[in-house]
Parts: C-alpha cells; sequence; structure tokens
C-alpha cells in the first residue's frame, strides 16, 4: 500500500467521524437512543482514525529514509521499468512497511530493534525485536550484482548499525 | 580601544536617545498625564481615547519585527516613529476633532515600532553584562523626565506640556541621527544559535509571565489611581518616585544578591499594595504607602523583563522582533487589566474584591515562577554549553567524543546527528544538513537522549561535555 492510499483511507474516515459526529449532535433533538448509537459510531470512527494517523506517521517514516524498496512485478513499456500495481515493499532505517502493514524498529533503545540482517541467495532476512520475541521477515531483495548488495550493506550499517551478513546461496 | 569607546559612546547615545522617546511616550501617549490634562481641559473622551493610543502602542510592539525584517532597518523604522509621533502629536495643539483620534492611532503604533527596534541597538551597542544597566537606565532616565512632563501638565499648563513632550522628540531624533543600524538582520553573537524551538518557548513563557502579572498594573491605573485623583498634586510627582528608587537599587544591587529574592519580594509588596488599597482610607499619606508598594513592585518586575529580555536578544538574529514582542505583552497585561478595572468599576466592586482579583493574579505568576525559571535556565545552560564547545579547536572536539563511551554506541547517522546538535542546529536545519525529513531528525534525537540517559538537550551537552569544559 503506498502513502496516498492511506492518506485516502485517513481522509475517509475523518469524513466518517466528521459525519458520525454531525449525526450525533442533529439526532440529539429527535432521539437520544439514536444520538447515542451516532456517539458510539464516532468514538469507533476516532479510534480508527487515529491508528490510521499513528499508521501514516509510520509509514511516512518508513518511506522516508528508505534501505531498499523492492518492486514484486516490473512492467515494461518502451523501455522504461515501472512497478508492476502490485504493493511494494521498503527496507528502512526504522523498519519495513509491506501493504498496510508496517514492522517498526529502531524509535527507541530498550524498544524493538533491527538485529541481524542475512542476504542468502535471492532472499534479505531481518531479524528484529525486542529481546523477549523476535520476528523474522524475508523478503525477494532482487539485488543484481555485488555492487548493489555492497550499497545496501554500507547504507544498513550507517542508518541501524547492523552489518549485513552475505551468504552465497 | 578606539573601537570599543566607539561603541561605548553609541550605548549611551542610544540609551538618552530612547530615554527622551520613552518619556514622551510615558508622558503622552501610554495613559500620560499630558494626554490626560488635554482631554479633560476640552471635556474630551478620556477612556476612548486612552484605550485607542494603547492597542495602536500594542500592535506596533507586535508587528515591529515584521517590518523590521522585511521592509526597513531598525534605524528607518525607529526615526521613522519619531517623525510620525511628532506629526501626530500636532493636532493636539488644536482643539478636538476627529483628527485626535487618527493621531493617537498613528502615533500609538509608530511609538510601539520605535521601541521595539531599540532591541536593535541594545543588541548593537551594548554588550551583554551591561544590559540590565542600560535598561535602567533608560526606565529611570524617562520617568524622571516624565515626572517633569507630567508635573507641568497637571500644575502649571497642559499645553505647555505638551510642548515639552515635543521637544523630547526633537531631543531623542538628535540623538539618534548619525547611529549606525543600517542592517536588516543580524546573525546570532558567536555565530551560534540556541535551538529555536528553545528561544519560543522562553519567549513565550516571558511573554506570559509578563502578561499575568502585569494584569496588575491594569488594574492599579483603573482601580487605585483614580481612587486617590483628588490628590492630583501629590500624585503628579510621587507617582513614579517609587519605581524609580525601585530601580536604582536594581541597578546596584551586587552580582552574588539573588534576583530571584527579589522577585519574591516584589510579589509581596503588589499583594501588600492591594490589602492596604482594601484597608486604609483615601489621605495623603495613605496613598504614599500604597504607591510606594506598588510602584516600587512594578520597577522590580519591568527591570527583571527587560534584562531577561535583554540577554535573549542574542540567541535571535532578529531582536526587534524578540524586544517588541516582549514588551507587546506588557502593554497586553495592562490593557486586559484596565478593561478588568474598568467592569470592577462600572459594576462599583469594592476593594475587597479588587485585592482577590489581585491575588488570584500573583498565585497564578507563583506557579508560572519556577517553570519560567527552569526554561530560561535550560536556555541559558544549553548555550554555555554550546558556546564553550564551539571554542575548542577540531583536535579537541574529536577527543570530547572519543573519549565518551555513550558515543561508540551511536550508529553512523546518530554521530552525525549529534555533531550537528553539538553546533548548535535546530532540528530543521539538521534536516536540511543531512537532506532527511525532520520528523526522522526527531526520531534520532530521540534515540541520542534515550541512549545517554537524559531527557533534554540541555542534559546532553552538560552530560557529554562537564568534564571537559569548566564554566
Amino acid at each position: 500500500m503506498r502513502i496516498r492510499d492511506i492518506r485516502m483511507r485517513r481522509n475517509c474516515k475523518a469524513l466518517h467521524l466528521v459525519t458520525s459526529a454531525g449525526l450525533a449532535l442533529w439526532a440529539k433533538r429527535y432521539s437520544s437512543a439514536a444520538a447515542f448509537a451516532f456517539c458510539l459510531g464516532s468514538i469507533v470512527s476516532l479510534v480508527a482514525l487515529i491508528k490510521c494517523l499513528v499508521l501514516l506517521y509510520d509509514a511516512r517514516l518508513i518511506v522516508d529514509n528508505p534501505v531498499l524498496t523492492v518492486c514484486p512485478a516490473h512492467v515494461y513499456q518502451k523501455d522504461q521499468k515501472q512497478c508492476g500495481g502490485a504493493e511494494t515493499i521498503v527496507v528502512s532505517t526504522f523498519g519495513i512497511l509491506a501493504g498496510e502493514k508496517a514492522y517498526l524498529w529502531g524509535r527507541k533503545p530498550g524498544g524493538c530493534r533491527l538485529m541481524a540482517a542475512k542476504l542468502e541467495g535471492h532472499v534479505l532476512s531481518l531479524v528484529f525485536g525486542d529481546g523477549k520475541s523476535t520476528m523474522r521477515a524475508d523478503v525477494l531483495h532482487g539485488l543484481k550484482g555485488q555492487e548493489e548488495v555492497a550499497g545496501v550493506r554500507e547504507k544498513l550499517w550507517r542508518e541501524t548499525g547492523v552489518d549485513l551478513t552475505v551468504r552465497d546461496g | 580601544m578606539m573601537k570599543r569607546c566607539k561603541e561605548q559612546g553609541e550605548g549611551i547615545r542610544s540609551v538618552a536617545g530612547l530615554s527622551f522617546y520613552f518619556a514622551y511616550i510615558l508622558a503622552f501617549l501610554f495613559e500620560g498625564q499630558v494626554l490626560y490634562s488635554l482631554l479633560k481641559m476640552h471635556g474630551a473622551n478620556v477612556g476612548g481615547h486612552v484605550l485607542t493610543s494603547m492597542v495602536a502602542h500594542f500592535a506596533g510592539l507586535l508587528t515591529a519585527g515584521l517590518i523590521a525584517a522585511s521592509l526597513l532597518s531598525p534605524r528607518q523604522v525607529i526615526k521613522g516613529s519619531m517623525i510620525v509621533c511628532l506629526v501626530a502629536t500636532l493636532p493636539f495643539c488644536f482643539p478636538p476633532t476627529y483628527l485626535w483620534s487618527v493621531s493617537l492611532v498613528l502615533g500609538g503604533y509608530a511609538s510601539g515600532c520605535g521601541v521595539a527596534s531599540w532591541g536593535y541597538y541594545l543588541r548593537r551597542h551594548v554588550p551583554k553584562g551591561k544590559r540590565i544597566g542600560a535598561c535602567a537606565d533608560v526606565l529611570i532616565l524617562s520617568n524622571v523626565i516624565m515626572i517633569a512632563l507630567n508635573v507641568v501638565a497637571a500644575n502649571v499648563s497642559a499645553p505647555l506640556g505638551l510642548f515639552l513632550a515635543m521637544l523630547c522628540i526633537v531631543i531623542s531624533l538628535a540623538f539618534f541621527r548619525g547611529q549606525a543600524g543600517s542592517g536588516t538582520s543580524m546573525p546570532p553573537s558567536a555565530s551560534l544559535r540556541v535551538h529555536e524551538s528553545t528561544l519560543r518557548k522562553s519567549l513565550a513563557l516571558l511573554c506570559l509571565f509578563i502578561f499575568v502579572i502585569t494584569i496588575n498594573s491594569g488594574l492599579m491605573y483603573q482601580v487605585i489611581n483614580p481612587a486617590f485623583q483628588h490628590l492630583t498634586g501629590l500624585v503628579s510627582w510621587y507617582w513614579a518616585l517609587p519605581y524609580i528608587v525601585a530601580l536604582i537599587i536594581m541597578r546596584n544591587l551586587s552580582v552574588r544578591f539573588s534576583k530571584a529574592k527579589v522577585l519574591y519580594l516584589g510579589m509581596v509588596m503588589i499583594v501588600a499594595s492591594f490589602i492596604a488599597f482594601m484597608i486604609v482610607g483615601r489621605r495623603a499619606s495613605d496613598y504614599l504607602v500604597v504607591d510606594t508598594l506598588m510602584l516600587g513592585a512594578c520597577g522590580i518586575f519591568d527591570l527583571f523583563w527587560w534584562s531577561i529580555l535583554g540577554e535573549m536578544l542574542d540567541y535571535t538574529d532578529n531582536p526587534v522582533f524578540v524586544w517588541g514582542v516582549g514588551l507587546s505583552a506588557n502593554v497586553g497585561g495592562v490593557l486586559l487589566g484596565g478593561v478588568l478595572g474598568t467592569v470592577l468599576t462600572t459594576l462599583r466592586i469594592g476593594g475587597a474584591e479588587v485585592a482577590v482579583i489581585a491575588l488570584t493574579v500573583m498565585f497564578l505568576t507563583l506557579i508560572l515562577l519556577p517553570v519560567l525559571n527552569k526554561q530560561l535556565v535550560s536556555l541559558l545552560e544549553s548555550h554555555t554549553y554550546l558556546m564553550a564547545y564551539d571554542s575548542l579547536n577540531r583536535q579537541e572536539q574529536t577527543d570530547v567524543l572519543g573519549h565518551d563511551a555513550m558515543y561508540v554506541g551511536l550508529t553512523v547517522r546518530e554521530q552525525e546527528v549529534l555533531a550537528l546538535l553539538l553546533q548548535g542546529k535546530s532540528n530543521r536545519d539538521i534536516a536540511e544538513s543531512l537532506f532527511i525529513t525532520e520528523s526522522t531528525v526527531k526520531t534520532h534525537v530521540g534515540n541520542i537522549l534515550a541512549k545517554y540517559g537524559v531527557k533534554s538537550r540541555v542534559e546532553l551537552f552538560s552530560s557529554m561535555l562537564k568534564d571537559f569544559i569548566s564554566l
């Protein structure tokens, strides 16, 4: 999912909130039950909006600090390469953005941090967690050649302090 | 040596020039006795005219920084404002017409811009350690001249008082003639800028403090002064005397004497003055007690915030803005206090209720004072550490960082951000330097602070530098 899509979702949720709040105020005159229902709807919209705002902030932070951007499919038109419309995956200083899911790290010491990064064959494995529990994300990196690998390795070290281990797979 | 003497001379001239200009404002435009006497002489509406002038003055102080930053130089602003004031005073030589209101608006606004522009001269010509003295000198001298003008206007002749007030502007123009000051902006001193957000927070907090405490001044003008208006002769010369005495004492206080204690004394004096107003009568001796307490406290507070604003001028490239906004809070508080006092007078509310309102204001001030103190200390400490770090040579700076165990635990990017933080750059400047976004910088700064186990930049600088830099 792109930032634009998250923004649209945010705008929809904001509109939903305003509509529910307006309807709650309007319904107050006629029926308490209806007003209460719309009020509940407003609260749900508000919670959803807040979650969307947090996702947007996190997504923005990830997208602004890319280490590696992976496009699952490429479409070529007149020798110009374009992303095939499928969701882009962004590996960043502060996490991974895959679709509408953002996995964050490096936001605060003691919190979730990137622990290890390994490149084996076509797969880039990233292990992150807070010490109590860990997760692993495997990404088809699409890197071609040692130069690109070295570039990602250098960027990853610079931004996160984690060294990329490269194994021929 | 020659250059220092020249700078001192420029400083003295700017102090003298502003003193005469400020005396004109205090005696005429800003609820001055000259204006009061003229309005009463012609039977004109006192309240409306005075309010008009004060609101215009407030607007001038608030917006002068914008004019000085974009349109005119501070020198042009201050001299232009004096000429406008001189011209705006002329209609008062004739019977009242609509021109009086127009002149008060123009004169009030222009004088606000003029006073704000003096911030530039204070920063340029008066060294940091001497600014409290310069501010005290302006306040003392201007009030002495104002007393003279008031005595003439109240006891001899209002038109003569007006003529002497206009003469003050001419004298002031003569002092500012030939003064340097053609630049429109000035970089922060020592090429170091304290974080803009810290400066803005400190200025906002100081303005809030000034605003709250000067509500009592406004109450004084509208409630206390009218109660003693039958003592015209005494009021005209004694009114500002305790203010001047307090300024002289504050100016000559030893550096070791705790100024914080004097501030608390000032608060006690304000509370005591309102309680005394509630209890005592309306004789001359009662006026002496109430006025001494109230105006003595005003002198303490006025010098306090003038000197704090003077110190802050080093942290900005628009001293006119900082000086103007700071003083506008003063006028704003007086305006609000005046409105409050007018409402109380209209509702015929007695001295006891007025004292309660004043005590409430003092209570708010007591809450604000420690917060303000913390913010100002943070601003000054931050500046001190950064100045000290900046004075080290490159090798010494590298050694400072090399000996820091925590520095090794930072990522390369975090080290880059830290290096720029130590140069005193704001988040925005760091973002521009590193070609990243401001929210990314904030995240990195948050991580750095957390890794060092501190909560603020000042604590960070202190933790990193205190072992290497003796302050």
